[in-house]
């Protein structure tokens, strides 16, 4: 009965199916519709693409100097919600410029270290003594803050490295299954003293066509975090992850199209997002294979 | 099944010239897969130019036809998941056609058994009526679907066996 019923299904369906005769014009629809999407894009990726120049730019002059409230994360409704670098978890003395007396601006990190002067108060124990010896490396601690604290377990592997001052950018990719590279995320690094062989800090991470553009807290126990994703891209996911590299949430966006704008809410009432400091993490679902994508990270401090 | 076949050392196609090599070789076949699934012809025809169009845009990551044919299939399933759930919702909303309208036209090229296993097949659950269609009319093996559906090669054995005992006891009570 069942080779029966198999044999039946089998060619029910084949002739059901080969009663449906698609009209003849489908290569031509589909590529008109690839060209106005290569023109839609074409008129939009500038917009984005000066942005990023931008970025890049600025990464290079303010990445050192970079303040606690930059990185585009919105301030709460009454008070900043990055943590000062000069405030409780800092090593120096409030209001003190001075990263732990290094002779490098404090400024907010997000990983290993929550600020630059914490980072430097702990540095000799952490780095010279052999415990994170991987800190001294750039592209290693790049390959450490994807694969260990953000727990992303992909072959990933560093395409270059580019230079900046008191820190660097290093640019993270994988292979398709043609074992081509391409880029998933450029983690930008700070040197935590001026020492030549000081260690790196994260600062953020940039992907080529992800942006977190705002992370906002709304009511209470809610975070709002926002941005563009270009190329194709079916979903976005959005994480908090604490200090620990523990993921307390995640939601997703179903963003679709050339260059679109993506919002997710993450927390409520019912799994409120807990005080703390988190690094926010985006990333873009798109891949058949399920392979890591773009990925992009913000710090973020919930009050 | 698959079009473009590659040899060692051969260029990688670029994105256009592997749309229409890929569209050759699979357009047909996924629009009757969506069909199938969707009991639509023209939304069908929409759902596979969709997923081509992504395919298209995403062609720097693939490049690889059999992952190509892969991102289609898992495309238009996804797509067509959508559509359905749309439908589904619009469908409360919209006046009830008669009793198995929708393969009355067919009636004349279909006997009235495989009618019958159409019918019985429409009323399965999403998950079943894909698995079987992809078993059945795709020839997928089970890792197969599984892969396309983002679910475990058990979930698939499950919701096929499901299937087909649903299939069996709808005949038996006609």
């Amino acid at each position: 009965m069942t080779d029966d019923l198999e044999s039946l299904l089998r060619d029910s369906l084949e002739a059901r199916a080969n009663s449906y005769e698609p009209r003849g014009d489908g290569l031509s629809r589909i590529r008109s519709r690839v060209t106005a999407r290569r023109r839609r894009r074409q008129w939009l990726m500038p917009t984005l693409s000066m942005a990023a120049v931008a970025a890049a730019v600025a990464g290079v002059i303010a990445i050192p100097i970079l303040l606690p409230d930059q990185d585009a994360v919105a301030p709460g409704p009454a008070q900043s919600n990055v943590a000062s670098p000069t405030g409780p978890s800092a090593s120096g003395s409030p209001g003190q410029p001075d990263g732990g007396g290094a002779g490098l601006p404090d400024m907010t990190t997000l990983w290993p270290y929550q600020s630059r002067s914490q980072a430097a108060a702990r540095e000799p124990t952490d780095v010279r003594s052999g415990r994170l010896p991987f800190l001294a490396d750039a592209r290693q601690t790049a390959l450490h803050f994807v694969n260990r604290y953000l727990g992303y377990s992909d072959p990933i592997e560093v395409i270059r490295t580019q230079p900046l001052e008191a820190g660097a950018g290093v640019v993270l990719g994988a292979r398709n299954p043609n074992h081509a590279l391409y880029e998933i995320t450029t983690v930008y690094l700070v040197r935590v003293t001026r020492a030549a062989d000081a260690p790196y800090a994260v600062v953020r991470a940039d992907a080529p066509q992800l942006r977190i553009s705002t992370v906002a807290p709304g009511q209470p126990g809610v975070v709002s975090v926002a941005g563009y994703v270009g190329g194709d891209h079916q979903a976005v996911q959005v994480r908090l992850v604490d200090a620990r590299g523990v993921e307390v949430i995640s939601g997703n966006d179903g963003a679709a199209g050339a260059i679109m704008p993506w919002r997710v809410v993450v927390g409520g009432r019912t799994n409120p997002v807990p005080a703390g400091r988190y690094a926010v993490v985006a990333r873009t679902l798109s891949d058949a294979n399920g392979q890591l994508n773009e990925l992009a990270v913000r710090p973020f401090l919930n009050h | 099944m698959a079009a473009i076949e590659r040899q060692p050392g051969d260029a990688l196609p670029d994105a256009d010239a592997a749309l229409t090599a890929l569209y050759t070789a699979h357009y047909r076949r996924l629009v009757r897969l969506a069909a199938l699934l969707l009991d639509d012809l023209s939304t069908s025809e929409e759902v596979v130019q969709d997923a081509y169009v992504k395919m298209h845009s995403a062609w720097r990551r693939i490049r690889e036809p059999q992952a190509a044919e892969a991102y289609l299939r898992v495309t238009v399933l996804n797509l067509a998941r959508s559509r359905m759930r749309h439908r589904q919702v619009a469908d409360r909303h919209a006046p009830k056609p008669m009793p198995d309208a929708a393969s009355a036209e067919h009636g004349a090229m279909e006997s009235i058994e495989r009618q019958a296993v159409l019918a019985a097949l429409r009323s399965l659950p999403g998950r079943q009526r894909e698995c079987l269609v992809l078993r059945y009319y795709g020839d997928l093996s089970e890792a197969q679907i599984a892969e396309s559906l983002g679910i475990s090669p058990g979930a698939v054995k499950s919701h096929s066996s499901r299937g087909m005992g649903a299939l069996r006891k709808a005949l038996e009570e006609r």
